[in-house]
């Protein structure tokens, strides 16, 4: 009987791990957040919102020069014309001269 | 379909007698379609989310079906009309992690394993058309026809997002234009009492919808692209 709870307690533990196996590489959000970037040199910034249709929807930083290292910024999630955006999904783009350096992804719902 | 049409044609009789001119004449069928549409913003939108992390997965083939009505206007022209449903689809998945279900097969005694993945995002874009086709007869020999044609096209398209959490969906509709080329079965099997006949149908379709909600800002879905169809008709 020892043994087979000895078996048992892991065998749940994984089980309930196995449930429970959220490893979304997105964030889920329901209010205003701050997120982390990284620039590999420095350079004009922009920080560009766009929602599920690569629509831009809000520009959070524009040609704002910064050093490289990690830096961050939130977003409080309403759209340029200063209203929440809808629950969907939203991407933040880290745009370095121009350049795309990353895209991070967010799951917006009340 | 195909192990389904040479079922019909063991147990189905060829009809004798009448197919040696030519008569006017409907028949009404069913059509498997596969057609490999350029969606080329889809592509843009798993690029961005593969960017942002996700080993997001685009299919490159939409499937569907039509019901359609094809007639006979004269010994060298033919019409079709057709009511159909065609879906494409993406996303992303997860499944349990192969180490964490090695250990609790083990553990469990084979109880539990991991199980099916789980979908995370699902995308779905689904187009519903009309079709209205005219098509020139280049050759018709007793048992087997080929045709040319073209026409418009009409279609109704939604896309569908689906996260864990929150579900997006946009909708629009747009005029398109289809050519192809038939290939027909003339002489008729009967199964029973009814005169069955297959077609062979490829081509390329023009048909770019807009997505007219708000924040889709004219998002397209571009169901261009060459297909193939298949179907069985029963004549009328």
């Amino acid at each position: 009987m020892g043994k087979f709870l000895l078996f048992l307690l892991p065998a749940s533990l994984l089980i309930f791990a196995g449930c429970n196996d959220s490893t979304y590489p997105f964030q889920q959000v329901t209010d205003e957040f701050t997120f982390i970037y990284d620039l590999p040199n420095e350079g004009g910034v922009d920080l560009i919102v766009l929602n599920c249709y690569m629509n831009n929807i809000r520009t959070l930083l524009t040609d704002s020069t910064q050093s490289s290292g990690s830096h961050s910024s939130s977003w409080d999630l309403l759209d340029s014309s200063a209203v929440r955006v809808p629950d969907g999904l939203y991407y933040i783009r880290i745009v370095l001269d121009d350049d795309v350096i990353e895209t991070q992804m967010y799951e917006v719902y009340k | 379909m195909t192990l389904l049409m040479l079922l019909l044609c063991m147990i189905g009789q060829p009809s004798g007698g009448d197919n040696d001119s030519f008569s006017p004449g409907f028949r009404i069928g069913f059509t498997f379609n596969a057609s490999f549409p350029s969606m080329q913003s889809e592509k843009d939108f798993a690029d961005m989310n593969t960017a942002a992390g996700l080993d997001f997965e685009l299919g490159s083939t939409a499937l569907g079906g039509s019901v359609e009505v094809l007639g006979d206007v004269s010994e060298k022209f033919r019409i079709r009309g057709s009511f159909g449903g065609t879906n494409f689809s993406g996303g992303y998945s997860e499944g349990y992690n192969a180490m964490q279900n090695l250990f609790m097969i083990i553990f469990t005694l084979g109880l539990f394993s991991g199980g099916a993945e789980d979908d995370v995002i699902e995308l779905n874009d689904q187009a519903i058309s009309i079709e209205a086709q005219a098509y020139y007869v280049l050759s018709r020999t007793p048992g087997m026809s080929i045709s040319a044609g073209a026409g418009p096209i009409y279609t109704f398209a939604t896309r569908k997002l689906d996260s864990p959490n929150t579900a997006t969906s946009g909708s629009g509709s747009g005029l398109g234009f289809v050519a192809s080329l038939r290939l027909d079965q003339e002489s008729t099997f009967k199964l029973g009492c009814l005169p069955l006949m297959f077609g062979l149908e490829g081509g390329y379709r023009m048909n770019n919808i807009k997505i007219s909600d708000e924040e889709a800002d004219d998002y397209e879905l571009d169901f261009s692209g060459p297909f193939v169809k298949l179907g069985s008709y029963i004549g009328i």
